[in-house]
C-alpha cells in the first residue's frame, strides 16, 4: 500500500513540474515584445497544422477530391463558424454531412 | 502501471513524459497571469490542466466578471485566437490524442463573430499549408509541432508588434 501512495505522490510532483516552472518564471517577468508575439501566434499555428492535415491528408496522400468527406465537413464547418453560428450546431451540422455523404458513398 | 507491477521510477517518469505538454501551455499562458503574487501562481499552477484550463484573468488580480472559461478575451489576442479557433477547431476529431486540446477552451464558449487580424490569418494558413506538407513526409504527429512552432516563430520574428505584445499590469 506504501508503494501505491508513493507512486502517487510522486506523480503528484511529476505533473506539477510539468505545469509550474514556466508558469511562475514567465508570469512574473517582463518578456520581450517579440517572445510575447510568439506566445500569442503559438495556439494560432497550431490549431490549423493540428486540424487541416486531418481533412486533407488521408493515408499519407492528399485528399483533395470532392469525394473526401471530411473535406465537405470542414466546409460547411468553416463556413458556419464564420458566420457566427455556435461552435456546436456547427460541428453537427457538419457531422451530420459528412455522415450522409459516407452512407451515400 | 500499478496493477501490473511496474517500478514506481517508471511510472512516475512515463507520467512526467505524458504531461511535458504543459509546459507550452503554462508558457503560453503565464502572460496572462502577470500581476499575481507567487503563490497564487503556484496555486493555478497547480490546476492547469489540458481539458479545461483557467481564465486568462485580466491584470490586477481581479478576475473577469462571470468569466468560467478562457473563452473571455481580455485582449485581441485571444479573441482572434477565438475567431481561428472557432473556424478550425471543430475539423479536430479528437483533440487530446494530440495533447493540444488546452488550445480549445477558447474555442467551446466562443459567442458571436471574432474578427481575427489579417496577420493571424496569414499564421493560420501557413501553419495549416506547411502541416498539410510536412504530413505527406514526417512520421507520426510530427507535422503538427514542426508547423506549429516554426510558423509561430516566422510571424513572431517577421510580422509588425500589435497592442497585443504591450505588457500587462503588474500588481505586487
Amino acid at each position: 500500500m506504501s508503494r501505491v501512495w508513493l507512486v502517487i505522490g510522486g506523480m503528484a510532483v511529476a505533473t506539477y513540474l510539468t505545469r509550474a516552472p514556466m508558469f511562475l518564471a514567465l508570469a512574473r517577468r517582463p518578456l520581450p515584445p517579440r517572445v510575447r508575439l510568439w506566445l500569442r501566434l503559438v495556439p494560432l499555428a497550431v490549431l490549423p497544422a493540428l486540424a487541416v492535415p486531418l481533412v486533407l491528408v488521408r493515408d499519407g496522400r492528399l485528399a483533395l477530391g470532392l469525394a473526401n468527406p471530411a473535406l465537405w465537413g470542414a466546409a460547411v464547418v468553416f463556413v458556419l463558424a464564420a458566420r457566427g453560428v455556435n461552435l456546436l450546431a456547427s460541428v453537427a451540422v457538419a457531422v451530420a454531412v459528412v455522415a450522409l455523404l459516407r452512407a451515400l458513398g | 502501471m500499478i496493477a501490473a507491477g511496474a517500478p514506481p521510477l517508471a511510472i512516475i517518469l512515463t507520467t512526467y513524459v505524458v504531461n511535458m505538454r504543459h509546459y507550452l501551455m503554462a508558457a503560453t499562458l503565464a502572460p496572462s497571469f502577470r500581476g499575481f503574487r507567487r503563490r497564487w501562481l503556484a496555486l493555478i499552477a497547480h490546476v492547469i490542466k489540458t481539458s479545461r484550463s483557467p481564465s486568462p484573468w485580466r491584470a490586477r488580480g481581479r478576475p473577469t466578471r462571470g468569466s468560467t472559461s478562457a473563452a473571455r478575451p481580455p485582449s485581441r489576442a485571444p479573441s482572434s485566437g477565438v475567431a481561428v479557433g472557432t473556424a478550425l477547431g471543430g475539423l479536430v476529431e479528437r483533440p487530446e490524442r494530440y495533447g493540444l486540446d488546452f488550445a480549445f477552451p477558447r474555442c467551446s464558449g466562443a459567442r458571436g463573430r471574432a474578427a481575427a487580424p489579417a496577420n493571424d490569418w496569414l499564421v493560420a494558413i501557413g501553419a495549416a499549408v506547411l502541416a498539410v506538407a510536412l504530413a505527406l513526409v514526417l512520421p507520426g504527429n510530427w507535422h503538427i509541432v514542426v508547423a506549429g512552432l516554426t510558423v509561430s516563430a516566422l510571424g513572431a520574428l517577421l510580422l509588425p508588434l500589435d497592442d497585443t505584445t504591450e505588457p500587462t499590469g503588474t500588481r505586487r
